[in-house]
């Protein structure tokens, strides 16, 4: 399923929330009217049903005076508008006084009217009823029942007014909020989606400028520059930040690419150079013995920096604790010691391992391997011909085990220090051109020692000699 | 001519020596650093300079930086594995006159090193001509009045510098300073000796001579001016 557009997601909500608001103002607003129409023919009811009683209670009064008295509050009822009144004694079929309605059957006031609870004796009830009054058209009434006490007797006053006007108003203004709202509505639906296309424009600006960057421009793209909002100004930094460390690797990146470019095309460079050279003329097999051999030696140097790269995208490669087995360390050190022994004593020197108890890591064997003997070359290499190697196997310090591989030489200047394990990184690099190095063997042995989340450490003094130390966590 | 390679990379830099040897008439210097090369490039008066960028010491741009700072006018052609457009435009606005990539193919090398020597001494046409003298740079071929003449190598070396510089006076110690390399045991009475030999074989004698001496300043090839 497609996603819905925040666009679209605002307009509705923001028109759901609006059209809500409207019907329940129109809501409150036909209630309220109702209410107080009603109101003020209840007040009307009330005063002329508080004037019957009062004139009840007057003594010593005929009853064809009360009956007059009554006639007056009522009215005319034949140009009065539509009042009515029926006032009777509780028990009694006569009434005391009625007028009003004068087309309606006595019955029908009585029973069918009347409510079916009757208002306690001192109380007052509203009610609304419609009677059929002519061509049995239905007719709204409000009407007040009254019950007093009069002289130990209960009297029931009955006042009824037409309440055609309510419902008429009610009715008009039930059209005018119809149309109010309607038009309301139509404003909203329309204007709404301008005013979120409005209320979004700043991040529509920001899109529209997140797509001018280009890998090339990465580092130098400033996203929170003056238009932005507030709000997004920290999604801003944030992606600005990001930028610049994307930018950052990939010049890393570039930076490596054209490292292994160039370190390829030299070997390539002189291979071509020796044998093109040895072309241009004819020359003696000796001098052919020795083009050859150097090509060879050239061919070699290149194989090495190869199988280098490879071994470092390898690692590089691996997952984090990925592969990761039992590696007994102690005896992984010894036997690769005794692999670099002979050429050691070729040299005229010797590798000397500590004795060491029974020490697990969690590792992968091949890559620790390739780690020590990473280091155990670069101290047969950088330390002297005659010198000692010494590697030594220690408990700590927090739960780790450290190695210690230490030559005799002690060469590396300290502003080289923390170059050496950068990749292509040579101290000297006109010697280790001579001698084979790559420049990544300490580059590669740190990869191994962050994937087994170790570390690796130089130390180079020219007294004491160079050592390499290797953190690795303790199974 | 002389020239200068600036190369860590030893064995590269011996091929192109010798290559440049056996073909050209070139006296090559080598420089395994930035720091030697950059002494080197100022103190001697070389025809060209073939310049490494990543160089152990110093670094090629700088080198050459600093060789432009100075108001020198040779001629370097940058040898490297640098290969983006970036790098090479951006070593030539640093000064070079050429470019090259590794690995290069020696023929081309050569080509263009002859070619940058022949704008640096504002002789397009790689043959030469002096009167009835003609010396083919490109094949180290001398022919005069149309027949060839068989020269040893430094004599020719000689005598290509000289119609190089034609028309001008060119001293004792330029000449020496721009055929021997730097390891060359360097004798002033050689070259009186190497004039004498080149005149045997193509002077015509009076009164129309080719090679000049202007005395107490050094030869001119050509004519003499007024």
């Amino acid at each position: 399923m497609k996603p819905v557009s925040i666009k679209l997601r605002l307009s509705l909500l923001v028109s759901l929330l609006t059209l809500a608001i409207i019907l329940v103002v129109c809501i409150a607003a036909y209630v309220e009217t109702e209410e107080s129409l009603l109101s003020s023919v209840d007040g009307t009811l009330r005063v002329t049903g508080e004037a019957i009683i009062a004139t009840l209670r007057e003594e010593g009064e005929s009853p064809e005076a009360r009956q007059a008295d009554f006639r007056a509050i009522m009215g005319d009822p034949n140009s009065g508008g539509l009042g009515w009144c029926r006032i009777w004694l509780e028990g009694s079929e006569k009434d005391l006084f009625s007028s009003g309605l004068p087309h309606y059957p006595r019955r029908a006031l009585w029973f069918e009217l009347l409510p079916k609870e009757r208002p306690e004796v001192g109380q007052a009830s509203f009610f609304s009823t419609t009677a059929v009054i002519d061509q049995n058209k239905e007719h709204p009434f409000r009407a007040l029942w009254m019950r007093s006490v009069q002289e130990h007797q209960v009297v029931n006053v009955l006042v009824g007014r037409s309440s055609y006007h309510v419902g008429h108003e009610l009715a008009e203004f039930y059209q005018f909020l119809l149309i109010i709202g309607a038009s309301l509505t139509l404003i909203v639906f329309l204007a709404v989606p301008f005013l979120v296309s409005w209320g979004l424009g700043p991040i529509a600006w920001v899109s529209s400028r997140l797509q001018t960057i280009t890998h090339k421009s990465l580092g130098q793209e400033v996203v929170t520059a003056t238009q932005t909002v507030p709000e997004l100004r920290p999604f801003l930094v944030a992606l600005e930040e990001m930028l610049s460390r994307l930018d950052k690797a990939m010049r890393q990146q570039g930076q490596f690419i054209a490292d292994v470019a160039h370190e390829l095309r030299t070997p390539v460079a002189v291979i071509k150079s020796t044998l093109q050279t040895t072309r241009l003329q004819c020359r003696t097999t000796g001098e052919y013995e020795h083009d050859i051999d150097e090509t060879l030696e050239d061919i070699e140097r290149l194989e090495h920096l190869i199988e280098q790269l490879l071994s470092l995208a390898r690692f590089e490669g691996i997952a984090e604790s990925s592969r990761l087995g039992k590696v007994r360390l102690d005896a992984l050190l010894g036997d690769i010691v005794g692999m670099f022994e002979a050429r050691a004593t070729q040299q005229g020197g010797r590798i000397m391992l500590s004795e060491a108890t029974c020490t697990w890591v969690r590792g992968d064997e091949i890559g620790l391997r390739q780690l020590f003997s990473n280091l155990l070359e670069n101290a047969l290499q950088h330390g002297p011909a005659t010198g000692t190697v010494r590697v030594t196997l220690e408990d700590g310090p927090d739960e780790k085990v450290t190695v210690t591989v230490h030559d005799e030489g002690g060469q590396i200047p300290p502003e080289a220090l923390p170059h050496v394990f950068d990749r292509f990184f040579r101290v000297d690099s006109s010697r280790s051109h001579a001698s084979g190095g790559s420049g990544l063997g300490l580059a590669i042995a740190r990869e191994i020692a962050r994937k087994h989340d170790g570390d690796i450490t130089i130390t180079s003094d020219p007294e004491t000699g160079t050592s390499a130390i290797v953190h690795l966590p303790r199974l | 001519m002389r020239i200068l390679i600036v190369e860590d990379e030893i064995r590269l830099a011996r091929n192109v020596a010798k290559a440049l040897e056996e073909t050209t008439s070139f006296a090559v210097d080598i420089s395994a650093d930035g720091e030697d090369g950059q002494h080197q490039a100022l103190s001697n008066p070389y025809d060209l300079i073939i310049l490494d960028l990543m160089l152990p010491k110093v670094g090629g741009l700088d080198i050459l930086k600093r060789l432009r700072r100075d108001g020198s006018r040779v001629p370097v052609l940058i040898l490297t594995a640098r290969d983006t457009t970036g790098d090479v435009i951006k070593g030539l606005n640093t000064g070079s006159d050429d470019y090259l990539t590794k690995p290069f193919d020696m023929g081309e090398l050569i080509a263009r090193c002859q070619a940058l020597i022949r704008r640096h001494y504002d002789r397009p046409d790689p043959v030469l001509k002096v009167g009835e003298l003609s010396v083919d740079t490109a094949s180290r071929m001398v022919t005069l009045k149309d027949r060839p003449v068989s020269l040893p190598a430094m004599e020719y070396r000689l005598l290509e510098y000289l119609v190089l510089r034609a028309g001008q006076i060119v001293t004792k110690e330029e000449i020496v300073e721009h055929l021997y390399d730097f390891h060359a045991e360097k004798f002033s009475n050689v070259v009186e000796v190497y004039v004498s030999a080149l005149r045997k074989k193509l002077d015509p004698g009076p009164p129309h001579r080719l090679i000049h001496t202007v005395r107490g300043q050094g030869y001119l090839v050509g004519d003499m001016p007024e």
